[in-house]
């Protein structure tokens, strides 16, 4: 249009220099709190005695359930119920709430690498580096699903890897429930992340340096077909990593309720990511109000697709009133602390963010944009905790110890040191892009 | 169908044929180009006018702020429908569902929140979809079958390649000789004066 004065990128401070230091002290910072408290606290918890069958009574005490904790399983020689979702605490459930926490911003960002390549969107060629780096982490969480997958940590987990005799419901499951098969699937899954990140980012990067149109087309070309890998491989990975966790319940929708909440929270982290790069005097033009405001509105509309996708879930099962489909409802909904739990997630996830990041004002302005991005990522924790933690003991206590802070913790420091290792070493920005002009002069209508 | 005549302000005056006791209702000034305009309207802004407006063939960036417009209270008329829709589906069902004819569907509560949510939803939507829809209308005073400027032959170039500022003669700066002058001061290449 003209009239609009274009930014000078080359008196923009685009390299993440000096921060990058920054980032990685506080990602160690974070780190080792969250391995000493995890060591202490789980210690305290008894969590790493052999006897993990002892565990609830020992370490359960002071929430009062003691006597319930192993009510499920004493039922079950006598009655005619078999449990192919009852586990009990162990480390290693907190463990994966952190882990998938984690994993939802990765797919979230590989999600949004994809899609805006596919739609040629210019808008967001200002932040695409940004989800190119944090997408790298992949190789960050398949190292922390490594231990997850071992033997001994899937049977404190899966029940379906030893089911109990006469299971019928798993039986029939076996072909897919396999453990060799499970390995195959999840090597499969990160192969395909860390492959489709790896490639995006690394055509990127060498677009700064050769200028190289073709690579724009290139990555544009292949995006439907990643696409494609990247929806198959989150519906699956959901089922596996989370859904088989009750390997009872079923339900199709699954995968795109961990979609939905993954790109809500990548686009929360990528707003804060912004505003601390913007706040250190980086990127303080090329991302203006309007690249904000447009972020804020993806979180917006992922709160409100999080909400239809969680209640479509819910209401078919409601309806129905199938028991064994509404099997997994019922132990989120008849012990208080979960029913309660539930209510955070539609007050706390939809509600509250849906009204408070409606105007906007609020989008448009730092404080309040981080404000609510903070609000979702804990949020995000808090689904992923619900989805995990009441298949213990059959959803009877309230398994929270201080452990559920100190693991995410300690992965979010890991995973800033990852983002600092990937945004490093080259610009904050797709340099050659040829959409950048169309991206720097973005105005909202 | 329409008389001119050239007066010493060098404007243009288009009179509607059939009209007893002419009177002008707006004046228009024609700009080649869109940064032209946008100055232009930055100082019939900055003069104190209120009843005027832009005409460009395409959405022209940052002329909102050129010409001071007031941030639109459109949304707050789609969010009063959303709530409507949303706070009025589940009073609707409530009320059928609960009250005036109980049914027993599958055991489930005569009313309860879960199937209620579909109904509320789409109402949400349908409502704030109208308040958007409606509401946009009649701010802008639409549906308009006529408008005074149509009676110009130089503005069909209003949707081609010409950018052009109207003055209503309601606004109280309004003074055709003297708006002439002024227009043609910050830039205007013709001026027209349309009388009805």
């Amino acid at each position: 249009m003209g009239h609009k004065h274009t930014i000078d990128l080359s008196t923009e401070n685009r390299s993440l220099g000096g921060l990058s230091g920054q980032l990685i002290g506080f990602g160690a910072v974070l780190a080792v709190i969250g391995l000493v408290g995890t060591l202490l606290m789980g210690n305290l918890e008894g969590a790493f005695d052999h006897h993990t069958d002892d565990h609830s009574a020992a370490g359960h005490s002071a929430t009062g359930h003691a006597a319930t904790g192993h009510a499920g399983d004493d039922h079950a020689g006598g009655h005619h119920e078999v449990h192919g979702y009852n586990s009990t605490w162990s480390i290693w459930h907190p463990y994966l709430v952190a882990a998938t926490w984690l994993l939802a911003i990765c797919l979230g960002a590989i999600f949004f690498v994809l899609i805006h390549h596919a739609t040629m969107a210019a808008w967001s060629t200002v932040v695409r580096r940004i989800a190119e780096a944090v997408s790298r982490n992949f190789i960050l969480l398949a190292l922390l699903f490594v231990p997850l997958v071992l033997p001994s940590q899937m049977d404190q987990l899966y029940k379906w890897i030893h089911p109990d005799p006469g299971d019928s419901i798993i039986a029939v499951k076996a072909a897919y429930l396999d453990y060799d098969f499970f390995l195959i699937r999840m090597a499969a899954y990160f192969l395909i992340w860390i492959g489709l990140s790896w490639w995006y980012h690394k055509n990127s990067v060498q677009q700064d340096h050769d200028g190289d149109l073709k690579r724009t087309s290139r990555m544009a070309h292949f995006s439907p077909m990643g696409l494609i890998l990247f929806a198959l491989s989150i519906t699956f990975a959901a089922y596996d990593m989370l859904m088989s966790l009750d390997a009872h319940w079923f339900s199709t929708i699954f995968g795109i309720y961990l979609f939905g909440g993954s790109v809500l929270s990548f686009h929360a982290f990528l707003a804060l990511v912004v505003i601390w790069l913007q706040a250190n005097g980086r990127l303080t033009r090329a991302v203006s109000d309007e690249h904000m405001q447009d972020i804020g509105k993806m979180m917006f509309a992922f709160t409100v697709f999080w909400a239809y996708i969680a209640f479509s879930q819910y209401m078919l099962y409601w309806y129905a009133n199938i028991p064994e489909e509404t099997a997994w409802f019922l132990r989120r909904q008849e012990n208080f602390i979960w029913g309660s739990w539930g209510w955070l997630l539609i007050i706390g996830r939809f509600f509250v963010p849906f009204l408070f990041i409606m105007s906007k004002h609020i989008k448009r302005n730092r404080a309040t944009l981080a404000l609510a991005a903070v609000w979702m990522l804990i949020m995000q924790w808090a689904d992923m905790y619900y989805l995990v933690m009441p298949q213990i003991n059959g959803g009877e206590e309230f398994p929270f110890t201080l452990l559920d802070v100190t693991i995410p913790v300690g992965f979010l420091g890991l995973f800033l040191i990852g983002l600092a290792l990937s945004l490093r070493g080259h610009s904050l920005i797709a340099e050659k892009d040829p959409r950048m002009p169309e991206s720097l002069a973005f105005e909202n209508a | 169908m329409s008389d001119s005549n050239h007066t010493e302000s060098e404007f243009e005056t288009i009179t509607a044929e059939g009209s007893e006791n002419p009177q002008p209702v707006l004046i228009l000034a024609e700009f080649e180009t869109a940064d032209e305009l946008m100055s232009a309207a930055e100082k019939v802004r900055d003069e104190g006018f209120k009843r005027w407006d832009c005409h460009t063939p395409y959405p022209v960036h940052g002329l909102d702020g050129a010409m001071g417009i007031r941030p639109t209270i459109l949304p707050w008329l789609v969010l009063g429908g959303g709530m409507t829709g949303f706070v009025g589906g589940l009073v609707m069902q409530g009320w059928m569902n609960g009250v005036d004819y109980k049914f027993l569907i599958s055991g489930k509560p005569f009313f309860s929140i879960p199937a209620s949510i579909p109904v509320a939803f789409e109402l949400t939507i349908l409502l704030s979809a109208f308040g958007a829809f409606g509401g946009m209308l009649a701010l802008n005073g639409l549906p308009k079958m006529f408008n005074p400027l149509f009676r110009s032959d130089r503005f069909r170039r209003a949707t081609a390649d010409r950018f052009f500022i109207s003055i209503e003669a309601r606004d109280r700066r309004f003074d055709a000789p003297a708006n002439a002058r002024f227009l043609r001061d910050i830039g205007a290449n013709a001026i027209e004066v349309i009388e009805e």
